[in-house]
Parts: C-alpha cells; sequence; structure tokens
C-alpha cells in the first residue's frame, strides 16, 4: 500500500523535482549516527596511535633544527597557500607543547568530549604538522588529515560519546540518540571512494600493474618487508593473480561498493587486502586506517540490533536496576547506564523507593543484589565503554570520592535521598516512603 | 535467604522510560538544503579536479578552488605504488669528518635492519629519504648535513667539521625471461657521493 502511494506520488512529480527528491533523500535523509560514532572512536585511536609513533621523533622532523628547516619548508610550499603553527613558533618548547595539546585533543576526541571542538582542534593540529613538514608523512597522514576535515562538519558526538552521556543527564537526550541527516557521511563515503578510483586510475596509466606484476616488485622492496610470503613472492602466477585481485578489489570499494547487493562482498575483500598488505609489507597505520575508513559504509546501528538478537549475546544474563520511577533524575541514570550498556543486559524496575542517583542497586537473575561501589564495580565490568575505570573502582573508597565529581560533570541534578538500605525491607515492603531524608 | 534475594529480582514493576524527546529526526529545512547542495557541489568538484590528471579542463579551472583546498588542509594525492610501483632500494648515508680528522659513519635507519616495533616509528626516515635523495630537493641536503653534525657533536674539543652523503642503491631486475621467479636474482648495491658540507662551529650552536 505505503509502496503503491509512494509510486503514485513519485509519478505525479516533474523530472526535475524527481532529481531533486532523490538528492534530498541521498544527502538529507535522517540516520543513525552511531557509524559516525564508532568511526570517531576508531578515528580517535588512530591519531593517538600516529602521535605515540610520533613522539620519540617530533624534534627530529618538526623543530627549528630538524632535518627540515623552517625556510626549507616555506621554500618547499612556495606560493601555494600553507600555513603551520609549527612554522610560527619552531622552537623545541613550543613544538612539544604543540604535541601535547595534539594528543589530549585527539583523547577527547576519542572520547567524544567537547566533540566538535576537539576535532577542530585534531584537524588544525593534522594540518599543521602537513605544512610543516610534509615530505615525512605518508598516504595514512593524508588519510588521517583529509578525514579530519569531514568529522568536524559531521555530528560525530552524537552517539557512543560523553557528550551524549552529558545531555542525558541534563534531560537533552531521549534512549536512542537522534537520528542526524545524512550528507557529512556521505561526503565521507564519497571521500573514501575517490581515493580508490584515484589510485585504479593511475595505477592503469602505468604499464606494470597492468602487466599483473606490481607484487613481483613491491615484495622486492627491502625496506617494506615486514612478514615473508615466499609462496606469494616466488610463484608468478600467483604474483599475477594477487596484483590483478588487488586492482579489482580497489575498483569494488571505488564502485561496487555503493551497491548493496555488492557491498559486503567488497568490504570483506577491502579488509582482507589490508590485513594482506599489513601482514607483508612495513606501511605503518596506513592498513588500519583505511579498515576503519571501511566501517563508514556499515550500518552499525541496524548490525548490532541483529546482533543483539541471536546468541551469544541474546543469551547474555539480564540485570535488574531498582529506580524510584517517579524521580526524574532516576530515570535519567537508567538512561545513562543503558546508554553505557550496548548488549542491552540492563532492565529498570521502578521499586517506588527513592534511591541516590549514581549509587546503583542491582537485583542480578542469579538472586544476588549489589549496592553502591560493589553495583558499580559490577556494571563497569559488563560495559566496554567503562573497562578503563573498572580496576580503579577495584581501591577501596575510590567509588565514594569519584561519585560526587562524576555527577557534577556529567550534570545530573542533586538528590537528598538516602541510598536505600536493602536489610531493612523485603520486596514485597519496598515502598515509596521514608527516604527523603535531609 | 536465597528466597528473600530473589524476591529483589522480581521487585517493582518494568520501567519503561520514554522522555518527552522520542527518536527525534533532524530535518534540514529548504534554505539549509539549497545552501549544503552548494557546497557540497562546489566540494566535490574542488576536490575532482584536483584529484584528475592536468587536462585542459583541470588547468582552466583548477585556479578557482586551489585556494580552497590547500587552505582547508584538503591536499590529497592517491599516487600508493602508481602509477608504478616503486623498483628502487634505497637509503642514504653519511661520513662525518671530525677536525682531528678522524671519520665516522651513521645511515639512515633501514627498515629491513630493525625490530618490528621501531620499524613503526623509525618509518619516517624513509618516507623522508624517498624525497631527501632526489636531486630536486637538494636544498634539503644543508639541513640534513647539519642535522646529522649536530648528533655526532658529542665532544667540544673534536667537532665535526664536514658531513658528506652519499647515496645507496640497488634496482629491482625485471622477472627473467622463463618467468621463474623462485630464487631472487643477485644484486649489487652502487653508490654515488651526492653533497659534502663544511661545517662552521656557528651552525652547530
Amino acid at each position: 500500500m505505503m509502496k503503491h502511494v509512494r509510486t503514485v506520488a513519485r509519478e505525479t512529480l516533474t523530472p526535475a523535482r524527481q532529481i531533486w527528491a532523490a538528492w534530498c533523500r541521498f544527502w538529507f535523509a535522517p540516520i543513525s549516527p552511531v557509524t559516525l560514532g564508532l568511526y570517531r572512536i576508531l578515528y580517535g585511536c588512530c591519531i593517538l596511535i600516529f602521535v605515540a609513533l610520533l613522539a620519540p621523533e617530533v624534534f627530529t622532523w618538526f623543530a627549528a633544527d630538524s632535518m627540515m628547516r623552517p625556510a626549507s619548508a616555506e621554500k618547499f610550499w612556495g606560493a601555494t597557500p600553507h600555513w603551520s603553527v609549527l612554522l610560527w613558533f619552531p622552537q623545541r618548547p613550543a613544538v612539544a607543547l604543540f604535541f601535547v595539546v595534539f594528543a589530549i585533543a585527539a583523547l577527547l576526541l576519542t572520547l567524544g568530549l567537547w566533540t566538535r571542538f576537539s576535532a577542530l582542534l585534531v584537524f588544525l593540529g593534522l594540518i599543521s604538522i602537513g605544512h610543516r613538514n610534509p615530505l615525512v608523512l605518508n598516504g595514512a597522514d593524508v588519510v588521517l588529515r583529509v578525514m579530519g576535515f569531514y568529522l568536524v562538519l559531521a555530528p560525530a558526538g552524537a552517539a557512543l560519546s560523553v557528550d551524549r552521556l552529558r545531555a542525558i543527564a541534563r534531560g537533552e537526550a531521549g534512549p536512542k540518540p537522534d537520528l542526524v541527516p545524512a550528507w557529512t557521511l556521505r561526503l565521507m563515503q564519497l571521500q573514501i571512494s575517490l581515493i580508490y578510483a584515484s589510485t585504479v586510475l593511475l595505477k592503469l596509466k602505468g604499464t606494470i600493474w597492468p602487466s599483473g606484476l606490481a607484487v613481483y616488485y613491491t615484495l622486492r622492496l627491502e625496506e617494506f618487508h615486514r612478514f615473508p610470503v615466499p609462496f606469494l613472492a616466488h610463484s608468478l602466477l600467483l604474483v599475477n593473480l594477487a596484483t590483478y585481485w588487488t586492482l579489482a578489489v580497489e575498483l569494488g570499494l571505488a564502485f561496487a561498493v555503493w551497491i548493496p547487493g555488492l557491498r559486503r562482498f567488497a568490504l570483506i575483500n577491502g579488509v582482507l587486502l589490508h590485513l594482506g598488505i599489513e601482514y607483508s609489507m612495513n606501511v605503518p597505520q596506513f592498513e588500519y586506517i583505511m579498515m576503519t575508513n571501511l566501517v563508514l559504509f556499515c550500518d552499525v546501528e541496524g548490525w548490532w540490533e541483529r546482533m543483539r538478537a541471536r546468541w551469544p549475546l541474546r543469551t547474555l544474563a539480564r540485570v535488574r536496576l531498582l529506580v524510584d520511577g517517579g524521580c526524574a533524575a532516576c530515570r535519567r541514570e537508567v538512561l545513562l547506564w543503558q546508554a553505557l550498556d550496548p548488549c542491552g543486559r540492563i532492565e529498570a524496575r521502578d521499586t517506588g523507593a527513592h534511591i541516590e542517583p549514581l549509587t546503583p542497586v542491582l537485583a542480578l537473575s542469579s538472586g544476588e543484589v549489589r549496592t553502591g561501589a560493589e553495583a558499580a564495580r559490577w556494571l563497569a565490568w559488563r560495559t566496554p565503554a567503562l573497562w578503563p575505570l573498572a580496576p580503579l573502582l577495584a581501591l577501596p573508597g575510590i567509588y565514594r570520592v569519584l561519585r560526587r565529581p562524576a555527577r557534577a560533570f556529567l550534570g545530573l541534578p542533586r538528590h537528598d535521598a538516602v541510598p536505600l538500605e536493602l536489610s531493612d525491607r523485603t520486596a514485597a515492603g519496598v515502598e515509596r516512603e521514608a527516604v527523603m531524608v535531609r | 535467604m536465597a528466597t528473600a534475594t530473589l524476591r529483589w529480582y522480581d521487585a517493582g514493576t518494568p520501567l519503561e522510560i520514554s522522555t518527552a524527546r522520542e527518536r527525534h529526526a533532524a530535518r534540514v529545512g529548504l534554505p539549509v538544503r539549497a545552501l549544503l547542495t552548494a557546497f557540497i557541489a562546489f566540494h566535490i568538484v574542488a576536490v575532482l579536479l584536483w584529484l584528475t590528471p592536468a587536462t585542459t579542463l583541470n588547468k582552466a579551472f583548477l585556479h578557482l578552488t586551489r585556494n580552497y583546498i590547500s587552505w582547508a588542509g584538503l591536499w590529497q594525492n592517491w599516487g600508493m605504488f602508481a602509477p608504478e610501483p616503486s623498483r628502487l632500494n634505497i637509503y642514504i648515508s653519511a661520513v662525518i669528518t671530525h677536525r682531528d680528522g678522524t671519520e665516522e659513519s651513521w645511515e639512515f635507519p633501514r627498515m629491513n635492519k630493525l625490530d618490528l616495533f621501531s620499524r613503526y616509528y623509525k618509518e619516517r626516515y624513509r618516507k623522508f629519504e624517498e624525497y631527501a635523495h632526489l636531486d630536486s630537493f637538494d636544498g634539503l641536503w644543508p639541513d640534513i648535513a647539519l642535522w646529522i653534525a649536530r648528533q655526532h657533536d658529542q665532544d667540544p674539543s673534536n667537532p665535526p667539521v664536514r658531513v658528506t652523503l652519499t647515496r645507496n642503491w640497488w634496482i629491482v631486475p625485471p622477472p627473467p625471461p622463463n618467468g621463474d621467479i623462485s630464487h631472487d636474482q643477485p644484486h649489487e648495491w652502487s653508490h654515488y657521493t651526492f653533497f659534502s658540507t663544511a661545517i662552521s662551529a656557528s651552525d652547530l650552536r
């Protein structure tokens, strides 16, 4: 019926309006922000690794007395517009400070805290690095910089971010992240396809790739060796197959990835290609970054919903969070825990008893009841986003110390309630009474 | 006791939280759509012009978008082993001559001689060498020589006075006509000294 209505509606549109409607569907249709959120996390991790790998040599490449002094960088760019914080402040302390700030921005971006601002800082940092010494940057660094531009424009903090947790705590976000217009994701997808299309076209302009011998030469570049692949390097037939397969996969990631029926096939082959290169060749980070980019073509939220309905996630034991359903702050707390719970294990139960926020009371299906720090620890170990905090929560008293600043940081309203004393009550006796004390 | 705690699991009633804000789908109004459409079209054209080879069309319009690409940090080139993969195995070595005439040798870190971890963070040297050995980058050679001299300025009474740079290379030969690549063909390194400069005390300060 709906399809019929849509067909009739489409037939009544003029061709120009049909084109405009299709354009708007492609660029502006609302989509889940979870793909962008996951991409932001992986991208942030890539930037952190980028900084860690660069850290031992920052003065070699970027200081005033580096292998490419500022005057040489200026000469390299000539009349081409260029700017770099590292060209303005080339002294060693300034360079060190630059990279410290850059690393902090990358960490904030990974966490999704002040996301757009941290994305902007990271992007400006990458431009500065690129303009200061472009000769030490490989394709991976260029991908990071270019994709950084899109991340600044994208609502990358709308899902899987601390920004979202804070919005929930303030009552500004619902149980599921709001849908966002597709245009930034589409630009990123187009950019990735352009990378593959561009490299295939360039390769086909040469003579070695069309002749099927490219892999023969690349495997004999000593500086690129990582792990040996003797079966491949020493068989002309396999060399030919690997060369043509590489071209086919890159072509697939440029075009076939846009066809829903072929997308999965193109992406799986893309991952295999990058894993193969990562195994055999020393091109640090490039393969991981390109695999990260392939995430942009996946409906992460839809895929995860399907996974949750399947074994083994479907069989995970549920846990019940006991709250006072009449208390707005408690409901926000439930949303917070549920936002941190990708497996959907946390169910909320309205007990009518007032329980202090961030003092969870958990009832496990095994019959155990955990409260306060013990419950927070239990949840932290089962919530991937909180794994870094989980060992910390094992320290005695730390939960009590962190609870108040965490509540203030997230923006949860203050409560005058005291924690529920389980020993004083039975399940049947949990009533909406007597807990509102000063 | 078990009965009592199990009763906790069944305590209360299921709580489905629906906030005033249900899952909201951001709508983009017509004026914003028009603006975004103009930006998207301009951006795609700019990136395509940058990436496509120099043609008449490209030359005619690239100047309109070049500044946008440069300022926005979008310059890019995806010639990954393209149009031809490199056939060149190359590294740069240096000889540092000290005031007393003694000589030290140094070479750029060679990836195939490093452990797995070092290859990750030393790879930038290999990338830099890719350009630094070329004659078109001769402006870099004094910077490189000076940097090497500073690394070897350990004894104030015997500082470096000269640095000489040499490129060392061999070219991967094509597969033999019979197509048998089961054994790697023998190769010999070639060497060429391409730069030598005197280092003064003021350079080392």
